[in-house]
């Protein structure tokens, strides 16, 4: 199974530091997932660590993760060059970041929940921590627009399979009711 | 009196030039108070310098927070009290001041609340408030802080085993607006 590939081709967290956190869940997550951070985590030694935890009531207040790819081949890791073999595994200290209006993110097929199929909006929904493509922005959370669909290029070693199908999304401003 | 003590742990205005500004009161603002500022200093020589007023209605969701170099005065002298408690800024004295960012986080003294935290986990900007009010919901139309956690500062006194005091980490709200 393929997961999750994004590259933030340009965020405001890449200047911000205070967009940028450090944060642990208790599920898996992909690149690209969207959560909340409501909580600091309790265990010792991890003071400034967030709770990743499933989006519920606060939709708007979402953050993604964004972490270095470095996949898990046993014990050991970088021997596996495919990124899309790459989840954040639970219990896992990684970053994420906070995306703001106008930010533009690439974000490989996998990462989204379903196929595109015609939508151009992708949403935040409840008790899912990818996004879901939709035909029109919902209100109340944080959203995405399509505007273009490129590719990554990810090498296997693999003659011609270089490309896998992404779509920049760019952040829009919130649709308050 | 100990006054407020602020950490801004992680804010927009730490890197955005444009959410610091420098400003002038008329009363005394203690570290961490929110601020209007809504008109520029007339007094010759501070033509960049904004008049910091106590939030009001209709402008409680565009206050500013005060956060300066804690260099207590002792007398005429600076620098011999350690104690940043003790340090208010004083009237007519040019200080700084940066603008407050959804998302921004803020560990702040008990003290730089208008009263003692009970089980509240809100604290919002009041009309002629000078200080965040504690509350159990968000107010609607200003900007209001979320409480995360309580930690504290160290701060040497000199004194045996009481160093460290009592923080708040607060996290600015979106402000909600009727």
């Amino acid at each position: 199974m393929a997961y999750g590939v994004i590259n933030p081709v340009a965020v405001m967290a890449t200047n911000i530091d205070s967009l940028n956190r450090s944060c642990i869940s208790a599920s898996d997550i992909e690149q690209g997932g969207v959560f909340e951070l409501l909580t600091l985590s309790t265990t010792a030694g991890e003071a400034e660590v967030w709770t990743a935890t499933v989006p519920t009531s606060a939709l708007m207040s979402v953050w993604m993760a964004y972490d270095p790819e470095l996949v898990w081949t046993g014990s050991y890791r970088g021997l596996n060059p495919d990124v899309r073999d790459y989840i954040i595994s639970l219990g896992r200290t990684f970053s994420a970041f906070r995306p703001k209006p106008g930010d533009l993110i690439l974000m490989s097929a996998d990462a989204f929940t379903g196929a595109i199929g015609g939508n151009t909006f992708a949403n935040t929904t409840t008790a899912n921590f990818q996004l879901v493509w939709g035909a029109s922005q919902t209100n109340d959370c944080l959203s995405f627009k399509l505007r273009a669909t490129k590719y990554f290029s990810i090498g296997t070693g693999a003659m011609d399979t270089q490309r896998f199908t992404a779509y920049l999304m760019e952040v829009l401003p919130f649709v308050i009711t | 009196m100990a006054y407020g003590v602020i950490n801004p742990v992680a804010v927009m205005a730490t890197n955005v030039d444009s959410l610091n500004r420098s400003c002038v009161s008329a009363t005394d603002v203690e570290q961490g108070g929110p601020l209007g500022l809504l008109a520029l200093s007339t007094t010759a020589g501070e033509a960049e310098v904004w008049t910091a007023s106590i939030p009001a209605t209709g402008t409680l969701d565009q206050v500013w927070m005060a956060y300066d170099p804690e260099l207590v005065w002792t007398g005429s002298y600076r620098g011999l009290n350690p104690d940043v408690r003790d340090y208010i800024i004083t009237a007519t004295r040019i200080f700084s001041a940066f603008r407050l960012e959804e998302n921004d986080l803020i560990l702040m003294s008990a003290d730089a609340f208008s009263a003692a935290k009970s089980t509240d986990t809100f604290a919002n900007t009041t009309n002629g408030g000078a200080q965040f009010v504690w509350g159990s919901t968000q107010s609607n139309d200003c900007v209001a802080l979320k409480y995360r956690a309580t930690k504290y500062f160290s701060i040497g006194t000199g004194a045996m085993d009481d160093q460290r005091f009592t923080a708040y980490l607060m996290e600015v709200l979106p402000v909600v607006y009727t």
